[in-house]
């Protein structure tokens, strides 16, 4: 009963802590920020069209790339070069591509992968197409970006 | 900044700070919670995959769905079926495999789409072969049917695309799809036009097919209930990234985004595993070999299995494997007459009498049955003689003397019979020589011996009986092999083993004797494919069953041997289609029938 006490009491010590760090901390680093100037971390798209390219960005941006596949083949996009020295991978997600019916069978998926940049340096984003199983060699198709990252 | 707005910002800050606490605090709790149960699941189920919390994954359901872009599904072309499956509940086995259906396997090997987006096409596909086994009585035949002519011809969808199961069904229900060899599966969007000449004309189809369900959630009943009924269903499902991970096991979603949607062909149940046994064609590397089991719950869960099932009729054969009318004896007798362009088909009928039928140039069979005078105590012989235009056709009387006569160049009877010196045992072989411009002739005596005569180019028999090495106990087979100008000779071994020698273009025994991997418990068939460079051999296996392989023109036996559908009580009979461009077989049933195929 007493350690069972002493835990609810843990756990309100707990809460009140994250109550003072949502009231009094959020609010000053804003401020920090605020202080700090108005420059804001971007948000760069890149799809197929950008293979090949070199793109630069700043340390803080985001980028966001989105590859097509044909659904329910067992084929999609994975990366073979990243440095995650420089890249933080943030989100992964897929939706129905423009083209496709929801409902239809096979229909293409838009890929979607959410990196952002941790700190300056030069680097090749590389990825392919291929099935899981059968390995990166038997991959189908290729995409490659050449990045910048500045201060 | 003034104190005083600086004051006031940081007020409205510490408010929404609030609110954000109370909203997120139980959030995170509860979903952290929820990535807890699904790796205690997987563990329990030994599963063979794991979930790892993700961006995604620590999202409220809603969100989620939202994320994968979840809608109600309909899986409907316009204008197509809306026919619901009949449910009438009876009492089903705990398990079910049509893999192994009374000690038969009714479900073709697994294929693989590749990276276009055409499931919709294997699915149905698979089920009208399936449905061909199980319509014909063919268990454990590789009956391979064109999914390229589905996905370039039906107007379903392609690969970029994807496309609808349903109108897929439609078009193998309407028109139906040949064989794989008439139109390769390329991965690709394709072009209907690049099918094989007259595709159109020999193909397999669905009779009917209907909904089990369509855009609702099935009920496990009902879905096993169409299974044992039907034979194997069509169904949807949502696809997840864990499922590409999948390599044994149930399967239940535990982790990973949407992938699209995918068409599987369910082929059974089991109730010890609470799962569906499913085909899927994404090879056989892929899973169990290519199959996979999921979990009954997943009719309700995220994957929405078999949200759209469909149920198929029976399969019809049009020009493929299909009956023609007619009875006989003993192995048909096929030969091409290029004078009239028609395929000329010679049997030998119920009471020994003979009688002659055609195919035109398209292979459909023109039922114009006409009797011959004679009678004939085995298969007939038949082979064209271009130097004088006319259809030798050569029998072996009751005596085991041999007769021979003649078609005129517009395939009339000439009624000329005349008697050869000599003895046969069995059925004579008969091939045109284009080098010596003789017919060739090989007969088997009653001791298993075999000898070589000719018949000059306006067909007189030389009378030259030349003994040549070997035995078999069946007729010899021959054929012209024009990529090395030889004739080449099949025989069946005293073991039922296959051997292969030739005659030179002069005519001379070459006696090059080899022996080639297979069996055959009748004579082997023989025929010239100009076009493949090769010589088509169709034999009778032990079971009856029938075997397909080919003889390059040059070098080793390429030991392809493929089974083809259907059953032979004698030996086949075979004739390459120069108009079509597709070797004919015809063969007779264990009640006499005649059954053709083009291949």
């Amino acid at each position: 009963m007493l350690a069972i006490i002493q835990s609810l009491n843990n756990l309100k010590k707990l809460s009140f802590i994250l109550f003072a760090a949502c009231i009094f901390i959020i609010p000053d680093l804003h401020n920090i920020a605020a202080d700090m100037g108005a420059r804001r971390n971007r948000k760069i798209i890149v799809d197929s069209s950008a293979r090949g390219k070199k793109i630069e960005l700043n340390v803080g941006d985001e980028i966001e790339i989105e590859l097509q596949s044909s659904g329910g083949t067992g084929y999609k996009w994975y990366f073979i070069d990243l440095d995650y020295g420089l890249f933080e991978l943030i989100g992964e997600e897929t939706r129905v591509s423009n083209k496709s019916n929801e409902c239809i069978a096979g229909g293409p998926i838009m890929h979607i992968y959410r990196l952002k940049t941790r700190k300056p340096g030069h680097s090749k984003i590389k990825m392919a197409c291929y099935r899981i199983w059968e390995g990166k060699e038997k991959f189908i198709d290729q995409f490659e970006i050449e990045v910048q990252i500045n201060q | 900044m003034s104190k005083e707005r600086r004051h006031k910002r940081s007020s409205a800050w510490k408010v929404i700070s609030i609110i954000l606490f109370l909203t997120l605090f139980p959030v995170v709790f509860s979903y952290s919670s929820e990535i807890d149960e699904i790796r205690q699941a997987i563990k329990a189920k030994n599963a063979e995959w794991t979930a790892e919390q993700n961006p995604i994954s620590i999202l409220p359901p809603e969100e989620r769905r939202k994320r994968l872009g979840a809608l109600e599904e309909f899986e409907t072309d316009v204008g197509v079926s809306t026919s619901f499956y009949a449910y009438a509940p009876l009492a089903l086995p705990a398990t079910f495999d049509w893999r192994n259906y009374n000690g038969g396997n009714y479900i073709t090997p697994v294929r693989d789409q590749g990276s276009c987006g055409s499931c919709w096409a294997f699915a149905p596909t698979a089920a009208l072969e399936s449905k061909a086994l199980l319509t014909f009585d063919w268990p454990g035949i590789d009956l391979n049917l064109s999914e390229q002519i589905v996905l370039s011809c039906s107007g379903g969808g392609n690969c970029a695309t994807g496309g609808y199961a349903s109108t897929a069904s439609n078009f193998l229900r309407d028109t139906g799809t040949n064989l794989e060899t008439c139109y390769p599966y390329t991965a690709t969007d394709g072009n209907c036009s690049d099918a094989c000449f007259n595709w159109q004309s020999s193909v397999y189809r669905f009779d009917s097919w209907s909904y089990v369900v369509n855009g609702t959630t099935a009920s496990v009943d009902v879905v096993k209930n169409a299974i044992y009924t039907n034979g194997p269903v069509a169904a949807w499902f949502r696809v997840y990234e864990d499922f590409y991970s999948y390599s044994s096991g149930v399967y239940t979603y535990t982790s990973g985004t949407y992938q699209g949607n995918h068409f599987v062909l369910v082929v059974g149940w089991g109730d010890s595993d609470n799962a569906f046994i499913v085909k899927n064609s994404w090879g056989t590397d892929w899973g169990e070999s290519g199959y996979f089991k999921i979990n009954y719950s997943e009719l309700s869960g995220e994957t929405q299995f078999g949200r759209t099932t469909i149920a198929y009729g029976n399969a019809v054969s049009i020009g493929l494997g299909d009956n023609i009318s007619g009875n006989t004896l003993s192995a048909p007798a096929l030969a091409w007459n290029p004078a009239v362009n028609k395929l000329f088909l010679v049997v030998r009928a119920t009471n020994d009498s003979i009688w002659v039928s055609t195919f035109n140039s398209s292979g459909v069979f023109n039922n114009d049955w006409t009797p011959i005078p004679g009678e004939t105590a085995s298969a007939p012989a038949l082979a064209w003689n271009p130097y004088v235009n006319k259809l030798f056709l050569v029998v072996r009387a009751f005596d085991d003397s041999i007769w021979v006569s003649t078609f005129d160049s517009i395939g009339n009877f000439n009624n000329d019979w005349a008697l050869i010196s000599g003895k046969t045992a069995s059925t004579p072989a008969l091939a045109w020589n284009p080098v010596a411009n003789e017919l060739q002739m090989v007969i088997r005596r009653d001791d298993h011996s075999l000898w070589a005569g000719t018949f000059n180019s306006t067909g007189l028999f030389n009378n030259d009986w030349t003994w040549i090495s070997g035995m078999t106990p069946s007729a010899p087979a021959l054929a012209w092999n024009s990529g090395a100008d030889k004739l080449q000779m099949v025989v069946r071994g005293v073991d039922d083993s296959i051997y292969v020698s030739s005659f030179n273009s002069a005519g001379s025994f070459n006696n090059d004797w080899t022996w080639i991997p297979g069996r055959t418990v009748e004579t082997p068939a023989l025929a010239w494919d100009g076009l493949e460079s090769n010589l088509s051999m169709v034999v009778r296996a032990v079971d009856d069953s029938i075997w397909f392989s080919t003889l390059p023109s040059r070098g080793p036996f390429n030991n392809d041997w493929v089974n083809i559908p259907g059953r032979t009580a004698s030996a086949p009979g075979t004739a390459y289609l120069p108009s079509i461009q597709y070797l004919a077989i015809v063969v007779r049933a264990s009640d006499g029938s005649l059954w053709k195929m083009l291949y």
